[in-house]
C-alpha cells in the first residue's frame, strides 16, 4: 500500500462533500484488509470538506486533508487522507428524516431509544449531533473529528450528549450506546476559523 | 462545559509551557507543535482551528476550567496560555 488506496465513495443526497459516515467504514475496510480483521479505525480527522476522491495512505503526506489512526492490538498506526484529482463520480439518495423523527432531544442531548432499520450506527450518531447543534444555531455544523474507544454495535439506545461548547463554534459530544460511552464526535461551525 | 468526575484541586506550582507541550503531544495536530516556541503564534506554527480548539478542550479537561468565547482569541501562544491558566488555577 505504498501509494495508498483510492476510496470509492459517492456524494450522498444534496451534499457536495464526502461524509464522515461513509469515510469511516471505507477506511475501516482498508485497515482490515491491510492489518487483519481485528484492526479498528479509532480516530478520524477531516480538516476541510472533501470534494474529490480520497486516497488513504499509511505513508506520511505533507498537506494532507485529514488523518486517521488504526488500533491493532497494542499498536496505534497513523494514516493520512489525500484529495486526489479524481472527481467523485457517483451520487446516491440519502434521507435522514426518519432519524430526526424518531429522536427525543433536549438542549444538550439527543437520543434514539428503539432500533431504526436501514441506518448504520454512524449515520444515526451524525443525525443526533446535528439535532443538538441546530438547537444552538441554524448554521450548519461540520463533523471534523471522530474518536472511538470501541467499535459501534447495534445496541440501543443511542445517545449524544454535549461535553464542551467552545466559543459557540466548536462542540464535543459523547457518544453512548446502551448507556456506555463508546467515543466522541467533534464538530465545528461551517467556515469557522479562530 | 468541561465536566469532571471529581473536583480538580488548586495547584501549588505554576503551569509551565513544558507541561503544556506534554498536553499538546497527546493531540493529533496538523503541524508538529512539540517544539513550539513560547511566543510563536499557534497559527504561525501551522496549527489550524481544529488544533487550537482541541488544545483548549484538553486544557479545560485537565485544569477544570471553562474558557469563555471572548477569551479564545487572546490565547494564541503557549506563553499566553500558561499565563492565562496561572491567573485562574495556580
Amino acid at each position: 500500500m505504498h501509494d495508498g488506496v483510492v476510496l470509492d465513495l459517492p456524494f450522498k443526497g444534496d451534499r457536495d462533500y464526502l461524509r464522515m459516515a461513509d469515510l469511516h467504514p471505507a477506511i475501516q475496510g482498508v485497515a482490515q484488509n491491510y492489518f487483519g480483521p481485528s484492526a479498528q479505525v479509532s480516530s478520524l480527522i477531516v480538516r476541510r470538506p472533501l470534494k474529490r476522491a480520497i486516497r488513504a495512505s499509511f505513508q506520511p503526506v505533507e498537506g494532507s486533508s485529514g488523518s486517521f489512526r488504526v488500533r491493532n492490538g497494542s499498536e496505534s498506526i497513523p494514516g493520512w487522507l489525500v484529495e486526489t484529482d479524481q472527481q467523485v463520480a457517483r451520487r446516491v439518495p440519502y434521507d435522514s428524516s426518519p432519524i430526526s423523527a424518531a429522536a427525543v432531544s433536549g438542549p444538550d442531548f439527543a437520543r434514539i431509544v428503539d432500533p431504526l432499520p436501514g441506518f448504520a450506527p454512524f449515520d444515526i450518531f451524525v443525525s443526533l449531533v446535528k439535532i443538538v447543534g441546530a438547537k444552538r444555531t441554524p448554521r450548519p455544523w461540520w463533523l471534523c473529528q471522530v474518536n472511538l474507544d470501541t467499535p459501534f454495535t447495534d445496541e440501543f439506545p443511542f445517545e449524544v450528549r454535549v461535553l464542551h461548547w467552545l466559543g459557540g463554534r466548536f462542540a464535543v459530544f459523547n457518544l453512548r450506546q446502551a448507556d456506555t460511552v463508546i467515543g466522541s464526535f467533534r464538530t465545528m461551525l461551517d467556515g469557522t476559523s479562530i | 462545559m468541561a465536566q469532571a468526575s471529581a473536583p480538580i484541586p488548586r495547584r501549588t506550582v505554576p503551569v509551565s509551557t513544558a507541561e503544556l507541550r506534554e498536553l499538546i503531544a497527546g493531540i493529533d495536530t496538523v503541524a508538529d507543535l512539540k517544539k513550539l516556541k513560547e511566543e510563536t503564534l499557534f497559527q504561525d506554527a501551522g496549527a489550524d482551528s481544529l488544533d487550537v480548539f482541541n488544545l483548549i478542550v484538553a486544557v479545560e479537561d485537565k485544569y477544570g476550567i471553562v474558557v469563555p468565547s471572548d477569551h479564545l482569541s487572546q490565547i494564541n501562544t503557549l506563553a499566553k496560555l500558561a499565563n492565562y491558566l496561572n491567573e485562574r488555577v495556580a
